[in-house]
């Protein structure tokens, strides 16, 4: 198996984390689980969203409904602020640029 | 080590009902959830006071004992002792015996520590309901770079925890930009994968070139004369400064573009974004009598 996949099984039993919690987060698409011969594998590199699933699910009580809406409006958020970043960017450069002749 | 204010921290009074205490913790902690909130970096402590605030007031026993010696909280071992002399080892004893951490919150990558305060008061704090965690946490760092490094690759080196780590910064980075270095963060738990390292470069501001993603933007002062003759005009730019022929009759705003004298574009080495030179034309002023009469006798012209 290839060396950036862990089995769903270790990790659920490393972590205390109950597996019928990952299968529902599978099941309403919010992780991809890969099954080889039986086995439930998970890519290490969403590894990082689902510790946020968990977390959000044990301190907060979410339930994965929940977590569903959380995960997308923390990606629009994510975009809104890159968007506010670049606009921020370009009103200074605006500014300084246009405006400056105002304040000689 | 100071005494800390549970009740302040959960925004109840003295009197709050046990439900008045959930209701408080919880809408502080969906408020102040690190995870939801990525770009505050108080909000993991904020999260954790509150976690232990709840942590304490939550529990019955640990309110009583909170609520009990409140300020005087030092001597609580010494009144400890006295009571347990008095009453022939009755009562209940201090220092972490009673550990029912339950649903309660734990570790947010370092595992949840408690403060010193916490722990002098009620023990070490150990267990919690919580997973235990598997791949490392992640770290964030800010690189801050001068208007001109960024526009070179050049090697710097960061100190994160502690550990030093080379990296070669790409010429062409933007402000706010934002690298994952993978698996240079904390190490994992029980096996599991490291955390990644979450490089974001601020970058100054520069006096004389403004930067919109690979173009750059410069005022070049222009005097009347030339902007109505025509001429030669030295402008700056990233290296040096060049000469550009004016037009007769330029208007005071009107904008070149140099192509391939902007910013270095990211990882695309060689090449270049444009450079946009607007003229401010300058009017005189404090003209001499003879200067006078001659804009006058321009003027009468027209």
């Amino acid at each position: 198996m290839q060396a950036d996949l862990i089995i769903v099984r270790e990790y659920c039993q490393k972590s205390h984390v109950d597996p019928s919690f990952i299968i529902s987060l599978e099941e309403d698409g919010l992780i991809d689980i890969q099954v080889v011969d039986g086995e439930r594998y998970l890519s290490i590199s969403q590894l990082r969203d689902l510790e946020r699933f968990v977390h959000w699910h044990e301190d907060l009580s979410v339930n994965i409904e929940g977590i569903g809406v959380i995960h997308e409006l923390m990606g629009r958020m994510h975009d809104m602020q890159q968007e506010l970043d670049q606009l921020r960017r370009e009103v200074r450069v605006f500014r300084s640029h246009y405006l400056n002749y105002l304040d000689e | 080590m100071a005494y800390i204010d549970y009740y302040k921290i959960l925004g109840v009074d003295k009197s709050a009902s046990r439900d008045d205490i959930k209701k408080a913790f919880k809408k502080l902690a969906r408020k102040y959830h690190p995870d939801l909130n990525p770009n505050d970096p108080n909000a993991k402590q904020r999260f954790q006071e509150i976690n232990e605030a709840n942590e304490v007031l939550g529990d019955p026993e640990k309110r009583k004992k909170y609520d009990q010696y409140g300020e005087h909280w030092k001597h609580a071992d010494e009144f400890e002792a006295q009571k347990q002399r008095q009453q022939q080892g009755g009562g209940f004893a201090g220092g972490g015996q009673y550990w029912s951490s339950g649903g309660g919150f734990s570790g947010m990558g370092d595992e949840g520590e408690f403060s010193d305060f916490f722990e002098s008061l009620f023990g070490s704090r150990r267990g919690g309901g919580r997973s235990a965690g598997f791949r490392g946490q992640d770290y964030n760092a800010e690189l801050h770079l001068s208007f001109h490094d960024a526009a070179k690759t050049h090697k710097q080196v960061l100190s994160v925890n502690g550990k030093n780590i080379r990296i070669t910064v790409p010429a062409g980075v933007a402000d706010g930009q934002t690298i994952k270095l993978k698996e240079q963060g904390a190490p994992g738990v029980n096996g599991g994968p490291n955390g990644d390292l979450y490089i974001t470069f601020v970058i100054a501001e520069d006096p004389v070139f403004k930067r919109l993603g690979n173009d750059l933007y410069v005022t070049a002062p222009l005097d009347l004369y030339t902007a109505i003759l025509g001429g030669e005009q030295m402008v700056d730019t990233m290296d040096g400064k060049v000469k550009l022929k004016v037009k007769p009759g330029t208007q005071n705003g009107a904008k070149v573009r140099l192509r391939g004298k902007g910013f270095p574009v990211y990882k695309e080495e060689g090449k270049f974004g444009d450079l946009i030179v607007t003229y401010s034309v300058q009017i005189p002023t404090n003209l001499t009598e003879k200067q006078k009469a001659l804009f006058k006798e321009l003027q009468s012209l027209n």
